[in-house]
């Protein structure tokens, strides 16, 4: 069977707690193949949303849609194409890599003896734990646990992809190596990444969207997010105990502590005041000038028109 | 400091869970329904007073047993739940010390549970002092006793339960290790110390929750004892509280050094995580160069493949379960253990069995729902693997992965109910393999591997795949692991006594079905075939349950109810909904049917449908108890049996004769539950004037009074049809091999029948019966005019069954003739027998023996044993007691009128035997007794015999009248009648055997309260006190003295002689043939009941010349007798007491008699001298064990030799 990429539609997806807590407030999202990055800070609903894509959670209302497979009520066909990686997860301290791997390859349905030896060890040696195969997962660090969840996340060659915080706990080579792993999924797949790490976004996802609250913020491209605020940042070094009176004056999108000296970014159309230099604007400016409410979907769309007139 | 603040946060958190309350509900209604559902019967039986403190303490320990298994999670929790909720690297990385961490979860848990159990005097109190409960079974409210049971009793048992699970759940740092604490107390205490055979102190020892001990005391203590005796005492339960106290602290001393602040995760990381060279590694994994192509592979979701995934995931669940502590590794101690005590168990009174796979596997096997034997830890075990399966996923934090690979629910579900089942299969083989161990070195038997698989895998295993289903069902639909083992336990607590609650329908109690019965003589009988239809019944609603097990599976995160019913709803498919109708209609087929046969086709009647019933009958009939009434005097039947077809057909003829002095105009007749009795006609003009087929009673005038001594015959037919099956199951009397039926369960009998009334105070009193003792007083005359079926009767049959089929009736076996394929015979007795017989139909293996008839010398009696096919081991030895009894009675007591004596088999397990008049009905298991192998070389199956044999004479010759003391006249003139032919026919040796046998009773532990032996009616006094004490006449007024007064007695009340004759008759004669001097133990004997503590305070020899020896004793003696309800009153002693003299022997034993006589022993101490003419060794005071004395040991004395 030939793979054709699909992708993910959500319509009008809302959630809320026993405790009252609105997790989603009315999501819509259009996911497209390739790799789709989830922004937000903790407790913004991403996992609620991730969850209910891996099919464990109901949404109260709204659809989703993989393809023409209703998400949350045809869930086996969903199962069957995904793969999802939780942003916290055990193991079976007992069993060793190469047992929990079969076991899980089994209950993805590769069911074929030799099919599922050619699949486990490609994977293993992909999340370069071939030679930890052997050892029992209890011994396993918090790297090697999140490559092993990795492992089991791409057995059968999911056509979506979720994945939740994951390179929260990796060291940097193990991060890179797993964004490129990614990358090369997204080349046929829907791959979903929640993180609030602005950088893992940046470097592989071709389009994102940022979500606070339960609800979305931003939509669309990295790239052009970043270009839209070109000439709209302005930053100055200032001494530390200038800052929350710089706090308090301008719109600071960011501020930060380097040697005892305060760095500031703000937003503003113009200069703002003296000793402010206009400054190459960067993911993590859209990421907090959004979440400040300085810039959302408007501002976006107006940069689009712009570049295509 | 931070211990208390430990104890505090961790106390804080309990305390505010649901789950401690839900805890706290618990024992409290298990404590108040304990009292309301059963100890408040008791009390209005009269046993105690309902706020006595035995009752208190008793609900007590029933209460901690129950709470061993619910509540581990409180200290199971404080334990372990660092761990699990993965909080450890916040509190371990504390400056705190582990005895403080540990210190302080450990009282917070204990102190959980205090107030836990506080809920035990609470519930105690409500159900006693604010139920309402009349005032005629409450004493005053005790303070006392209640603070007693909690400081004594509640409170160590809460440490040492809390210690206990505390250190598991440490130990093995699991939550659940609780559980198996709670699991392995629950068994020291409730399994081993209960089934311990003779356990006596050890179990009490064994018991954390003195659960033995208490239980021990309502046996052993005095009505006065148990009204107020304050459990305080008792030299077992201070040792037992101090041995588990020590127990306790040792094990959390040991948790506390074993105790590491670190996972095990991290002790393993530390060996395998550290790369030599990071550097090169991490070169190495960020070169690009390395990557590997995925293979296209995607999964295949066929049916095929889901079978392979069913399997993984099976296999999965039960190597984790198999391989947990409380799997595998524990079944198989358990089969150990099991294989070890099982010859111990294959015991009837301590005679070895023979090891035949039928009685092995009725040891091995119990319904799942009743709580017998060890199959209880089983349920256990099943309720705690269920947990552990449902949870293991999420516990492990695997389970958002697992739920979202392509499986479906059933495969989830299916494969964890596969492993429990491979689990218990793993089970019924140890089982079986430790029934084919015994058997294999016992030798004695071969090994049936086919009824083996039959019964364990076949009959055994689904019931306990049934409970093993709900288990399951619980843990997913309540979705909370250690709620789900609370409700799972009350199911099965409900279950297993739905039918105290009332709840009688099998219909109605889950995987409940009528008891299988299997023995080698009538294999499975007629209980397949109910067993398996609700059996069928209870698997299809089981299916049900699997099917809701899908539909709630936790797949997702969503524990809300609502939204679990609506992912419910979504699941809900074609197939699914087709699969649930077809069981549907297989349910209702099944249950239809069961109903038909239990409600439509037999009478429905729960056991307060029967008590009603004899109140009714009692309530309209009584009236005509004293109605002049002829009496049967002649018996002649046409009988048809059809083995196959589970079918009677009996004719009869019944010549009734006026007896009485007064003209009878109309005749009461009394026909059977059970079966169609068609009164037919009399010999003259008569009227029906009463016909309840309900209560069994009729009424016909007769047109022409009855005069004294007239007789008129009465026309009957009776037939009986096991129609289906009853709720019990089916009728057991008529089966393929091993029928019978008597006619006291079958015929009509003539007049009132008052054996038919409730003796029991409390339904007496519920059905608003005039309040009676359960038998009339000794002195009520007016009760010595009745015994159940007392009439001296000619009997004659003609009985027709299967060609293959032999018949035994009573009487004299006139002709065998075959007609239309069916054998027939005709009984034909030759004397007058009481009216009470049997008819049996089977396939009988025939021994036959001879026995002179010192009445009649031309005819002789024949001995005929009718045992069962290839049980050899002990029909001659049964013809030779018969011989022994048989010339020994009618030498001594007078002649047997019949030509034969018959012991006829009888299918079943048990060992007893009946005593008809010429037949005794022995039953299956009394053939598998091998007296030969008996360690005592006692030989019980000849002394049974003989006890059986001398109820020709006592019960059939001589009816007592049904008043107390009635077994006097039976059963303690049987055992009397054995212990005389023993000590004349089988020696000294054998008849020292029997006594000691006899005695060993005394050793139980039992109340010396109770009634003389002249109105005795419990089994104790009746079977072996009775019988010591007649013993003991013997030795002292003669053999001949006896004899003579039971020759006259059973002169003075010949057979059907009204009034009947009672206790006070026989001991009459006994007063008759004493000499004066003798009187006063005749009366300690009888009329009194009367205690002797003799002991030896010290003995000394000097020799005074070559051959004589002075022996000096000083004696320490005293006579009590205590009432039947405790009160003890010392009696002054004038007794004529043995003194035994003997001479040392190899070691330390008991050598020769050397002096034997009686000396007058005074109360008090004293000093006994007398000569002997060889060195002496040894003082026995009563060496023959003549005067009652239940502590044996200090009787006896090493003499001290002075120069």
């Amino acid at each position: 069977m030939v793979h054709h990429p699909i992708g993910l539609v959500i319509r009008n997806v809302s959630k809320k707690y026993a405790n009252g807590v609105q997790a989603l407030q009315n999501i819509s999202l259009n996911i497209p193949p390739g790799m789709y990055g989830l922004l937000g800070p903790n407790g913004a609903g991403k996992s609620t949303l991730m969850r209910t894509l891996a099919t464990l959670q109901e949404p109260d209302e709204g659809q989703i849609f993989l393809g023409d497979i209703d998400v949350v009520k045809q869930k086996d066909p969903v199962r069957r194409t995904l793969g999802y990686l939780p942003q916290e997860f055990g193991v079976y301290p007992r069993s060793t890599a190469e047992e929990l791997l079969d076991y899980f390859a089994i209950l993805k349905g590769i069911t074929n003896r030799a099919e599922r030896k050619e699949v486990t060890a490609a994977l293993l040696l992909q999340t370069n734990l071939w030679d930890k195969r052997k050892q029992r997962l209890g011994g396993f660090s918090g790297g090697m646990r999140q490559r092993f969840g990795v492992a089991v996340a791409l057995l059968g060659n999911p056509g979506l992809l979720i994945v939740d915080e994951p390179t929260a706990g990796l060291d940097p080579g193990e991060r890179l190596r797993f964004l490129n792993l990614l990358s090369e999924v997204g080349e046929t797949s829907v791959v979903i990444l929640s993180t609030h790490i602005v950088a893992d976004v940046a470097e592989i996802c071709s389009n994102m969207a940022i979500i606070s609250k339960g609800e979305i913020l931003l939509e669309g491209k990295p790239a052009d997010a970043v270009n839209m605020l070109q000439g709209r940042i302005w930053q100055k070094l200032t001494d530390k105990d200038s800052l929350p009176v710089l706090e308090q004056e301008y719109p600071v999108v960011s501020s930060r502590l380097l040697g005892g000296k305060g760095k500031v970014n703000v937003y503003s159309l113009s200069r703002p005041g003296s000793g402010f230099e206009v400054v190459q604007p960067d993911l993590e400016d859209v990421y907090f000038s959004t979440l400040k409410g300085f810039y959302d979907m408007d501002i976006y769309h107006q940069k689009t028109k712009q570049i295509v007139p | 400091m931070i211990l208390k603040r430990i104890f505090a946060m961790e106390f804080n958190y309990q305390v505010r869970r649901k789950s401690t309350w839900i805890y706290f509900s618990t024992v409290f209604a298990f404590a108040y329904l304990w009292v309301m559902g059963n100890y408040i019967y008791d009390a209005r039986e009269g046993y105690f007073l309902l706020n006595s403190p035995l009752v208190i303490a008793s609900v007590a320990v029933l209460c901690c047993v129950m709470w061993l298994l619910i509540g581990a999670s409180v200290a199971g929790d404080a334990s372990a739940r660092d761990l699990a909720t993965r909080m450890y690297p916040l509190t371990w990385t504390l400056p705190t010390a582990k005895t403080a961490y540990l210190g302080g979860r450990f009282l917070a848990a204990f102190a959980l549970n205090v107030i836990i159990l506080l809920a035990i005097p609470a519930g105690l109190f409500a159900a006693m002092e604010l139920s309402g409960a009349e005032k005629e079974i409450l004493g005053p409210l005790r303070t006392d006793a209640y603070l007693a049971c909690f400081f004594y009793i509640i409170l160590p048992n809460i440490f040492f339960a809390t210690a206990i699970q505390f250190t598991v759940a440490t130990l093995t740092r699991r939550a659940a290790g609780g559980y198996l604490g709670g699991m392995i107390l629950f068994t020291a205490g409730f399994i081993i110390a209960q089934a311990m055979p003779d356990s006596g102190k050890w179990g009490e020892l064994i018991d954390p929750m003195c659960f033995t001990t208490v239980m021990s005391y309502t046996s052993s203590w005095s009505p006065l004892e148990k009204n107020s005796r304050l459990i305080l005492d008792g030299e077992t339960f201070l040792v037992n509280r101090l041995l588990w106290f020590v127990i306790s602290i040792s094990a959390l001393a040991f948790t506390c050094y074993r105790f590491r602040f670190r996972t095990n995760e991290n002790i393993q990381k530390e060996k395998t995580t550290r790369h030599p060279h990071p550097g090169s590694r991490l070169l190495e994994r960020l070169n690009p160069g390395l990557w590997v192509t995925m293979p296209e592979i995607r999964g295949n979701f066929g049916f095929v493949s889901q079978l392979r995934q069913l399997l993984t995931i099976t296999s999965k669940a039960f190597l984790q379960i198999a391989k947990n502590k409380a799997g595998i590794p524990l079944l198989v101690i358990m089969a150990l253990i099991i294989w070890a005590v099982l010859p111990a168990n294959l015991e009837a009174r301590n005679v070895p069995l023979t090891h035949r796979t039928d009685v092995i596997l009725n040891y091995l096997t119990a319904p799942v729902i009743q709580p017998e034997s060890f199959w209880i830890i089983i349920v256990m075990l099943t309720i705690y693997y269920a947990g552990e399966l449902i949870w293991q996923e999420r516990e492990a934090g695997l389970n958002e992965i697992a739920n979202t690979a392509p499986v479906r629910e059933w495969q989830l579900f299916v494969g964890r109910f596969l492993a429990v089942s491979l689990v218990l299969m793993i089970w019924m083989t140890l089982l079986m393999i430790a029934g084919i161990l015994t058997q294999i070195t016992s030798r004695d038997t071969n090994i049936e591997l086919l009824l083996y698989f039959k019964i364990l895998f076949g009959m055994q295993l689904p019931d306990c795949l049934l409970f093993a289903l709900l288990a399951l069902f619980l843990q997913v639909l309540i979705n909370h692991k250690y709620l789900a083992y609370l409700v799972s336990l009350l199911a099965y607590v409900s279950i297993a006594t739905a039918a105290s609650l009332g709840i009688e329908h099998k219909l109605l109690i889950f995987s409940a079905s009528p008891r299988w019965t299997y023995t080698d003589m009538a294999g499975f009988g007629s209980s397949v075939k109910p067993w398996l239809w609700f059996k069928i019944y209870w698997i299809s609603w089981s299916l049900l349950l699997g099917v809701l097990v899908q539909l709630f599976w936790m797949r997702g995160n969503e524990k809300k109810i609502i939204t679990r019913i609506r992912l419910a709803r979504g699941r809900i498919t074609r197939s699914k909904a087709l699969f649930t109708l077809s069981v549907v209609c297989c349910l209702v087929l099944t249950g239809s049917f069961i109903f038909y046969n239990t409600n439509v086709v037999n009478e429905y009647r729960t056991a307060f449908d029967l008590s009603e019933q004899r109140a009714d009958y009692e309530k309209l009939y009584r009236k005509y108890i004293d109605a002049a009434s002829p009496m049967l005097k002649e018996v002649k039947l046409q009988v048809e049996i059809y083995p196959k077809q589970n079918e009677v057909t009996i004719t009869g003829e019944y010549v009734l004769l006026n007896k009485t002095s007064e003209s009878i105009d109309s005749i009461h007749i009394a026909t059977a539950d059970g079966v169609e009795t068609h009164l037919k006609n009399f010999d003259q003009p008569s009227a029906e004037l009463l016909r309840d087929t309900i209560h069994g009673h009729h009424i016909y005038r007769l047109a022409d009074m009855l005069r004294p001594g007239d007789s008129v015959r009465l026309f009957f037919d009776v037939n009986y049809k096991s129609r289906g099956f009853s709720n019990n199951g089916a009728d057991a009397h008529i089966l393929d091999n091993g029928s019978s039926f008597s006619n006291i369960k079958w015929l009509p009998a003539i007049g009132y029948q008052p054996y038919r009334e409730l003796d029991d105070a409390g339904s007496r009193k519920k059905f608003g019966l005039e309040a009676r003792a359960a038998s009339p007083s000794l002195y009520d005359i007016e009760a010595r005019k009745y015994a159940p079926f007392p009439e001296q009767i000619r009997f004659e049959a003609t009985i027709g069954t299967d060609a293959d089929q032999q018949v035994v009736a009573p009487g004299t076996l006139r002709r065998v003739w075959i007609k239309n394929g069916r054998r027939y015979f005709h009984y034909m007795t030759d004397a007058p027998i009481r009216n009470e017989y049997s008819f049996f139909s089977a396939n009988y293996a025939l021994a036959e023996g001879k026995c002179e008839n010192r009445s009649e010398p031309a005819k002789g009696v024949s001995i005929l044993i009718y045992y069962p096919p290839g049980l050899t081991e002990n029909p001659t030895r049964m013809i030779r007691s018969v011989q022994a009894s048989l010339d020994y009675y009618t030498s001594h007591f007078g002649p047997y009128p019949h030509q034969q004596l018959r012991f006829i088999a009888h299918p079943g397990n048990s060992f007893g035997n009946h005593a008809a008049p010429i037949n005794i009905t022995t039953e299956e298991g009394f053939f598998l007794m091998k007296p030969a192998a008996d360690p005592r070389g006692f030989d019980l199956v000849s002394a049974v015999v003989a006890h059986e044999v001398a109820h020709q004479w006592w019960g059939n010759m001589i009816k007592a009248a049904s008043v107390e003391g009635a077994g006097l006249i039976t059963e303690s003139l049987a055992w009397y009648s054995a212990m005389c032919v023993f000590e004349e026919k089988y020696g000294a040796d054998a008849l020292r055997q029997l006594l000691d046998f006899m005695r060993e009773e005394n050793e139980n532990p039992r109340t010396r309260a109770a009634l003389p032996l002249l109105q005795a009616n419990d089994w104790y006094q009746n079977y072996r006190k009775g019988p010591l004490a007649l013993y003991t006449l013997r030795q002292y007024i003669g053999r001949d003295n006896m004899d003579k007064a039971l020759r006259n007695f059973l002169a003075k009340y010949p057979a059907g002689t009204i009034p009947f004759p009672t206790s006070l008759d026989l001991y009459r004669e006994f007063k008759e043939v004493t000499a004066d001097s003798l009187q006063p133990l005749l009366y300690d004997l009888f009329e009194a009941n009367t205690f002797w503590e003799l002991k030896t305070d010290d003995a000394a020899a000097k020799r005074i010349s070559d051959s004589l020896w002075q022996v000096t004793i000083q004696l320490h003696t005293k006579k009590l007798v205590i009432d039947s309800i405790g009160n003890e009153k010392i009696s002054p002693m004038k007794d004529w007491v043995e003194i035994g003299i003997f001479s040392g022997s190899v070691g330390n034993t008991k050598g020769k008699q050397i002096y034997l006589q009686k000396h007058l022993v005074k109360s008090g101490s004293q000093t006994i001298q007398v000569t002997v003419p060889e060195e002496p060794f040894a003082v026995d005071v009563d060496p023959r064990h003549l005067f009652i004395d239940w502590k044996l040991q200090d009787n006896y004395r090493k003499v001290e030799l002075k120069e």
